[in-house]
């Protein structure tokens, strides 16, 4: 096979393209993939070594220096307990970090898994599924999310346990109905016809066709769920204090929007900052998906 | 199938989605962890105020005799007392709903509002830098809390410029619509980024098909051909779009009525989930999501005036 692939490029009169040069060409081509790749990269990075740059604790109270604003000392000022915002925010990215990957990860595998079974079989398991689907639908997003805390309790590890219950389904909607499709087509049935089994089918065949849409959705995911944990710590329902977490951040700085305009706007860019580097990921593969950009 | 007949059955079809709502619902206040009465009277509750609270509760009767208590008060109208308040639930969301909805139906009109033109301008300079800017402001609008953004509006158009109150609502129609502007901006920027970027893109698939080539070769000017050929067609799936996010713009209003300390039911549900009064968020919940459920079959009606060609 290469020796074909080798000879005609020294027909043309070419240089086999080394493996850097095709990632050259595909970066022209899906500018937006390489900028996603490399701001993710960036803020994965801040987010594990932010705990041994930041300047100060993340809880530390010093009264003293209580609601300054950006100064050589503090370089995103400080909160109404003294304590430094660029510390806070630098220990919050693991909690916020944390909270979009995870919960866009096991949702991701949870869902694929039913919705592979569900969309492969049909029957009675299908239509299990998709009656609890359709009911968790008729739930708004936040309200379902709101009423499952309301019943474990605020926190961190019970907003981990809503984000993951309400997640999985559009997940398994999506891989469903990508099985569906895929379950008749020709490679499918020829595995079928070779004497494959079930589990190998959709092991080997079906879910590697199917999964990319996936995927890419959970850059989507990763985004939606880093807002809604924010959103959660804004309301009072997430990570508890003194933790410090972006969304409960932006709450505590609501008493100062007149006074100190740093207090809500830092957090705040520190979640958009996070949301914008996945969407711009997210939206690299789904160019390279689509096979160019639009 | 006549409309008629159609609502019939779409409402004969959710009376067991409605039912699973209300066993689910029912079992909120049962499944939290330990005893309930405990839980909502706090730990340093005398022994006597739990068992009175366990008696209002009805817990100490069989879980079925107190399901179909349960079903009896709602077939009434009653969705239990809030403890907190000692009022009515349904009473609260009589007060409440009309905020919410009032909020959510001006949140979506003035995204339809911000994503028409912003979509035309972009697909027709595409690949130009008024397309690049539109879709960095999509890019901004998927990925930026909605709570910040209202904060940031807050500060911005409340108390740096005063144009807008920074919280509560007015009284009547007119003044409403200046009190609830920045928060159903807040809403309707979150869900115009969603909406541009589809619109955008059928826009583009619209521009380049034949139907439009045609019109033009006829010689129609540039802008019957756009809002006649274009902008109708393209508009169907941004409509159908639109009613999905409906939902989740009423999920939205609970935040976003938080920031802005609106008395509509979301501003409550959080402050009766951190108060622990659970007949309050038992309530509310069964109240959105039938909401929600009414709102989806609006829209499956709203298709076919938007489209001849849609038969329900």
């Amino acid at each position: 096979m290469t020796s074909i692939a080798s000879r005609s490029f020294a027909e043309r009169g070419l240089a086999k393209p080394t493996r850097w040069s095709l990632v050259k060409r595909q970066a022209r081509r899906n500018p937006t993939l390489v900028v996603g790749i490399i701001m993710v990269a960036v803020v994965l990075i801040i987010g594990f070594l932010g705990p041994f740059v930041a300047p100060y604790s993340p809880v530390k109270q010093d009264y003293e220096a209580s609601v300054q604003g950006p100064s050589q000392a503090h370089w995103l000022g400080t909160d109404k307990f003294g304590r430094d915002q660029l510390s806070r925010i630098l220990y919050g990215a693991r909690i916020d970090l944390g909270v979009g990957i995870i919960t866009a990860i096991v949702p991701l595998i949870i869902g694929t898994v039913i919705g592979s079974l569900s969309g492969y079989y049909g029957g009675w398991i299908d239509t299990l599924f998709m009656r609890i689907i359709e009911i968790q639908v008729a739930f708004p997003f936040y309200v379902l999310l709101i009423a499952i805390i309301a019943v474990l309790g605020p926190g961190l590890l019970n907003m981990y346990y809503a984000l993951i219950l309400v997640g999985w389904v559009a997940f398994a909607r999506l891989i469903r109905g990508e099985v569906l499709v895929s379950k008749n087509l020709e490679y499918t049935v020829a595995a079928r016809t070779l004497g494959c089994t079930d589990r190998r089918i959709i092991m080997r065949h079906l879910l590697p066709n199917v999964i990319g849409p996936a995927v890419i959705f959970s850059m989507s995911v990763v985004v939606f769920n880093i807002l809604a944990g924010a959103a959660l710590g804004f309301l009072g329902l997430g990570v508890q204090a003194p933790n410090p977490e972006w969304g409960s951040m932006v709450a505590d700085a609501r008493e100062y929007v007149t006074l100190a305009w740093w207090l809500p706007t830092f957090p705040g860019l520190a979640i958009a900052i996070v949301g914008i580097s996945f969407s711009v990921l997210g939206d690299g593969f789904s160019n390279l998906m689509r096979g160019g950009t639009r | 199938m006549g409309r008629t007949a159609y609502v019939v059955n779409r409402l004969i079809q959710m009376i067991p989605t409605i039912v699973v709502l209300a066993v689910l619902v029912f079992l909120m206040i049962r499944a939290i962890p330990g005893d309930p009465a405990v839980t909502l009277l706090g730990v340093q509750a005398t022994p006597d105020k739990v068992a009175e609270m366990r008696d209002h509760l009805g817990l100490n009767k069989p879980v079925p005799v107190q399901f179909g208590i349960f079903v009896k008060q709602l077939f009434h109208g009653d969705l239990g007392t809030s403890i907190v308040v000692q009022e009515p639930v349904s009473t609260l969301v009589r007060q409440r709903l009309p905020l919410t909805l009032g909020l959510v139906a001006y949140a979506m009109v003035m995204a339809l509002i911000i994503t028409i033109p912003l979509a035309v301008l972009a697909a027709l300079n595409q690949g130009k830098l008024i397309d690049q800017l539109i879709r960095g402001f999509t890019v901004l609008g998927i990925s930026t809390p909605s709570f910040w953004i209202g904060i940031l509006l807050l500060i911005l158009l409340g108390v740096k410029i005063p144009i807008f109150p920074v919280g509560g609502s007015g009284h009547g129609f007119f003044e409403n619509l200046k009190y609830l502007f920045l928060p159903a901006l807040t809403m309707a920027l979150g869900v115009s980024a969603v909406l541009i970027r589809n619109l955008r893109d059928s826009l583009l698939t619209m521009l380049a098909s034949e139907h439009v080539t045609v019109a033009r070769a006829k010689g129609l000017k540039s802008q019957v051909v756009m809002v006649r050929h274009v902008l109708r067609n393209a508009l169907i799936s941004t409509i159908t779009l639109l009613g999905l996010y409906l939902g989740w713009l009423v999920g939205g209003s609970v935040i976003i009525e938080s920031v802005f300390a609106l008395p509509g039911m979301g501003s409550m549900l959080i402050s009766a989930i951190l108060g622990r009064d659970y007949q309050v968020v038992q309530g509310f919940t069964l109240v959105y999501a039938v909401l929600v459920l009414l709102i989806y079959l609006l829209t499956d009606l709203a298709y076919s005036f938007v489209d001849p060609r849609i038969t329900l």
